[in-house]
């Protein structure tokens, strides 16, 4: 044990004294490994910072999904069956997570009949279900809406509607009857206005359950897509039910997923987004796949750079040899020196990095560990050739 | 020479180790240098991708026809001089000056839905023959009379109407009687008329139509008439007194022919106004707008992605500046005509004069119960074509082929910066000359003790211009306006860009980073090779010199074994850097979209990236060659001894 740690304190005295005795050498050295860490942990702040500024470059495309009629010459009164409402209203598939602000309308051809508790006739009203709240520009309408009022109301088949003010307020309660079902039915009313038109709005899924005549009621859809970075998966799914416009009217053979033909396009107005995305997620893709070749090359420059430096000391280590040191303890001593140069320079390389990137992530010090092993893989190979070379061949070795 | 060959022979081992050595870290050198180039000019092209607008609107400059306008917020003389002033602004890259011409093509109709006079003119001009079966006068000023249309003579019925059904009657909405005071239409005698005829009423299964609206000078030649009761009833049925009816004495503004052959036997009679009527409403009806424009995105609705193309390709930079013959079409005017991408269109194009019509704004925020227009806020002028002038004709045919179709967000109301589906753009170098050069004249109207009516000029189109300025300038421009007097008068829209730049901005100095710890790394291997070389070589310069070689006899041997080292590593370097450079390059693209606009323009981005490459090696080259003839050199001057007992040291 003692003889042990004297070899392994005369080893590391003797490594630094060697160090130090070729200061330039070893001072190249430590600032050589020193910059490939500082470009590892650059390389790797890169891309994180990459792609968090191509996160925000997503963000500040705002685009939508537009359903439309095959040649998408037109968005409303597409006279869709209801079961195209259940592809985006379900809640298991790709559509709900990423999209935001779903519009789904009816024509409202319908008319319901506004009663008393007695179900004695007040008034007629056209009936529209819809999944958003009615606006000014396209209804016009300007609706007070309840204070509890919360968007899964509409988009839910509860009985709640927005009626004009003069058939009641805010919170009462209202019956209707309709073709459909004859006994009155209560709804709570959430909204009312002061406009002059003659509608009553009711959520979508409690329209076409409730007071839809025809399946095929729906009269437009249209929503938000609030993960931009999900567009091209969204449009993979939509093709199952839907084609991209085709201006000849050109659709697939047979039917889409919900067992009807395929009558309908889809349009996702990008803009831009692509030209300006498209460069930067390629420039972050060749950094991500530049990044094994630079540990590639770390680890041959680690082998080089030992190589080097380990080959101008033949003589010193064939010397060594012959007074009775092991081949073992060459490899050692060799291996030792350029290990410690490695950390050293690595050290200093990620303080470096630390100082000006004010960060070192997990992933960074994963990197850094990676290159140190490749560096001292190539290193360990270099040590080993020189161990194992007979000591008088390198004794006779003409330089 | 010879020397330096031999001594390169001699250590194989260690000539090789030099040459990887240089190789590698020039290869990692070169492809990190070609990526920071290729960073540089992508995000250049990203920047580029985006068009800065900025527009005016001219109808704050104009009177407006509607009789309670506001009077416009600015002079009309002012209009020119902002336009000039705008294009020669530093932060300006180009304007985009619109011209309208419209093509006629025999197998085309006219993409128009059918409602109101707005959404449908100059197309719903019809020729329609018939005989009458009931005229009715309102209380109004208007009549109403119902003509069975007679299929087996002339009619020229506009598509939008007659598309789902073939009607039989058409209802006439009037207003003037005719110069001999009598009835218009008299029930049993037959007609051609040069009606308006906008939508067809599915439910009482006739046209509406309207005549007497187009005539815009009929206030120059209106008389009015009124009739005591006895008048009344012998002419037209029982009626009040006091009704008052207007004539027009020009009969070259009648809207109707009493005839009593057919209609085609009258014209080839006739051979003047209504031959030209037939003619205009032939041709108008299979025509669409042309708008010839220098850059999409320029166009307002384009610009803010209201409208955008959903199927084919959008018309790209080179083939505006060559003025290439292709279009692209809304979806719904390719749909109506069965037209497809690639499809070729023939069109004999001919220019055409406006007519400014005030169009109700639907939809408004005004006080509920409270009438509108009284404010005189919701109405617009809009400037529409008036189709195919006979005295013109057509000056020049052309073909077009459709490279892609757009879609545009239902717009309730039309401004100026709106068009319709039957609006195709075009090149403006496709179509030689200069176009809408001729004034408009813009009658309106306004109440002071009477109603008087002043006939105003206007030298440009509404909608029509817009200056591309630099993008991320929106504010300099803007400066440069109000310096200029006109601040405030433009409005701005950059696709978002303003948001972007930021970004793009941090994201081209991390990528510099890149480049620059890589050069970094490089001169670092490149100082360790150099010392090491530099100490290995010591011993044979000192041996050379102490055996009397001459300095620069040494110096060349020792330099062209490291010339012969570098030139070698070197031209690994490029082979490898291209190797890695495309393989990487192949892998980066393998998700982005094929034959989109954006894998065209990368790739030239990535041929000139590549050849950064061999830039990149062929500087290293002559970098690590100078540096290392500038540390022999020093070396070779030293003295003798002393490189003798360093050598020895070693």
């Amino acid at each position: 044990m003692m003889n042990l740690l004297r070899k392994i304190t005369h080893s590391f005295s003797y490594t630094f004294m060697i160090l130090f005795r070729k200061s330039v050498k070893s001072l190249a050295i430590i600032l050589s490994v020193a910059t490939f860490a500082v470009l590892i942990c650059l390389m790797e702040f890169t891309i994180q910072k990459q792609e968090s500024l191509l996160s925000d470059m997503y963000e500040q495309f705002k685009i939508n999904l537009v359903i439309m009629d095959k040649s998408a010459s037109y968005a409303d009164d597409l006279k869709m069956n209801r079961k195209y409402a259940s592809v985006f209203m379900d809640k298991e598939n790709i559509l709900f997570e990423n999209l935001d602000n779903l519009r789904i309308r009816s024509k409202g051809e319908e008319n319901i009949v506004v009663t008393d508790e007695d179900g004695d006739y007040i008034t007629s009203l056209n009936v529209i279900g819809l999944t958003y709240l009615p606006d000014q520009s396209e209804f016009n309408v300007s609706a007070d809406i309840w204070q509890d009022y919360d968007n899964s109301m509409l988009m839910s088949n509860e009985n709640v509607c927005i009626i004009p003010s003069g058939i009641s307020s805010i919170g009462s309660y209202i019956y209707i009857k309709t073709e459909k079902i004859e006994e009155s039915v209560e709804y709570l009313v959430i909204g009312t206005y002061e406009q002059e038109e003659s509608i009553f709005f009711c959520p979508y899924l409690n329209y076409d359950e409730s007071i839809a005549v025809s399946s095929n009621n729906i009269y437009s859809i249209e929503s938000d897509i609030s993960n931009t970075r999900a567009i091209n998966d969204i449009g993979i799914f939509l093709l199952r039910y839907f084609i991209e416009p085709s201006i000849a009217g050109v659709t697939p053979v047979g039917t889409n997923d919900l067992g009807l033909m395929y009558a309908f396009s889809f349009v996702i107005p990008k803009g831009n987004l692509e030209e300006a995305i498209d460069p930067i997620k390629a420039d972050i893709k060749k950094l991500q796949i530049l990044e094994p070749f630079i540990f590639v090359f770390s680890a041959a420059i680690g082998f080089v750079i030992s190589m080097l430096s380990i080959k101008n000391r033949k003589a010193e280590f064939a010397v060594m040899r012959s007074m009775g040191a092991s081949g073992g303890y060459v490899f050692y001593i060799s291996f030792v020196e350029q290990a410690i140069l490695c950390i050293i320079g690595t050290m200093l390389g990620t303080l470096i990095s630390w100082i000006v990137f004010n960060q070192l992530s997990p992933t960074q010090i994963n990197k850094i560990a990676i290159f140190i092993t490749c560096y001292l893989f190539g290193t360990a190979i270099e040590a080993i050739r020189i161990a194992c070379i007979k000591v008088m061949k390198i004794m006779k070795a003409n330089e | 020479m010879e020397y330096s060959f031999k001594s390169f022979y001699r250590t194989p081992a260690r000539s090789i180790i030099y040459i990887i050595l240089l190789a590698l870290t020039a290869t990692s050198l070169c492809t990190s240098i070609a990526m920071w180039r290729y960073s540089v000019e992508s995000i250049k092209e990203v920047r580029d991708t985006f068009t800065t607008i900025g527009v005016l609107t001219e109808l704050e400059f104009t009177e407006q026809s509607y009789v309670k306008s506001d009077p416009p917020l600015y002079d009309y003389s002012m209009l020119a001089a902002v336009k000039k002033r705008a294009i020669e602004s530093a932060y300006a890259v180009s304007a985009d000056i619109r011209e309208y011409v419209m093509g006629y093509n025999e197998n085309i109709y006219a993409d128009v839905k059918h409602g109101t006079e707005v959404e449908t003119y100059p197309y719903c001009m019809s020729i329609v023959t018939g005989i009458c079966e009931s005229i009715e006068f309102t209380s109004s000023l208007n009549y109403k009379a119902i003509l069975r249309i007679d299929y087996s003579d002339l009619n020229i019925i506009p598509r939008h109407v007659n598309r789902y059904a073939e009607p039989q009657l058409i209802r006439i909405n009037g207003i003037y009687i005719t110069g001999d005071n009598k009835s218009p239409f008299k029930v049993g005698e037959k007609y051609m008329v040069y009606a308006m005829c906008l939508s067809y009423d599915t439910e009482y299964e006739y046209i509406n139509a309207y005549i007497d609206k187009s005539v815009n000078e009929s206030y120059k030649y209106e008389e009015i008439v009124k009739y005591d009761s006895t008048t009344m009833k012998e002419e037209f049925g029982e009626f009040g007194d006091n009704k008052v009816f207007y004539k027009l004495n020009n009969p070259s503004l009648y809207m109707m022919q009493k005839i009593d052959t057919t209609a085609y036997a009258f014209i080839e009679n006739e051979k003047g106004l209504w031959a030209e009527r037939v003619e205009r409403c032939s041709i108008t009806q299979h025509s669409a707008e042309l708008i010839l424009t220098s850059w999409i995105n320029s166009i307002y609705m384009f610009n803010t992605n209201e409208a955008y193309i959903v199927e084919g390709r959008n018309i790209t930079n080179e083939e505006f500046e060559n003025g290439v013959n292709v279009c692209i079409v809304s979806s719904s005017f390719a749909a109506n005509n069965k037209l497809k991408i690639g499809d070729k269109l023939a069109f004999k194009v001919y220019e055409h004069d406006f007519r400014i019509l005030s169009s109700t704004i639907r939809k408004t925020d005004s006080e509920p119960g409270v009438m509108r227009s009284l404010e005189g806020k919701d109405r617009l002028d809009v400037w529409l074509s008036k189709g195919f002038d006979p005295i013109n004709g057509f000056f020049i045919e052309i073909e077009y082929e459709i490279v892609g179709a757009y879609t545009q967000e239902n717009r309730i109301n039309r401004n100026e910066f709106t068009f319709t589906n039957n609006a195709i753009f075009v090149p403006q170098k496709s179509i030689e000359g200069n176009f809408n050069t001729q004034p408009t004249v813009h009658t309106i109207s306004r109440y002071t003790d009477e109603l008087i009516r002043t006939e105003l000029v206007r030298t440009s189109v509404p909608g029509s211009f817009s200056v591309i300025i630099k993008n991320g300038y929106i504010d300099a421009f803007e400066k440069e306006m109000e310096e200029a007097g006109y601040g405030g008068i433009f409005y701005y829209f950059d696709q978002g860009y303003s948001k972007v730049s930021k970004i793009l901005d941090e994201y081209s100095d991390i990528s510099m980073l890149i480049a620059l710890i890589s050069i970094l790394v490089w001169i670092t291997v490149v100082a360790v090779f150099v010392t090491t070389y530099i100490s290995r070589s010591r011993r044979d310069v000192a041996i050379m010199r102490s055996l009397g070689t001459s300095k620069s006899k040494t110096y060349i041997s020792q330099l062209v074994t490291i010339i012969l080292i570098a030139l070698i590593a070197a031209v690994i370097c490029s082979i490898a850097g291209i190797a890695v450079y495309s393989k990487i390059t192949a892998m980066a693209f393998a998700d982005i979209t094929q034959g989109s606009n954006t894998v065209m323009s990368l790739e030239s981005i990535i041929d000139r990236s590549r050849n950064t490459v061999i830039m990149a090696a062929i500087i290293q080259f002559f970098i690590t060659v100078m540096s290392f003839a500038v540390i022999l050199l020093l070396q070779i001057k030293k003295n003798v001894i002393i490189l003798m007992m360093k050598a020895k040291k070693q």
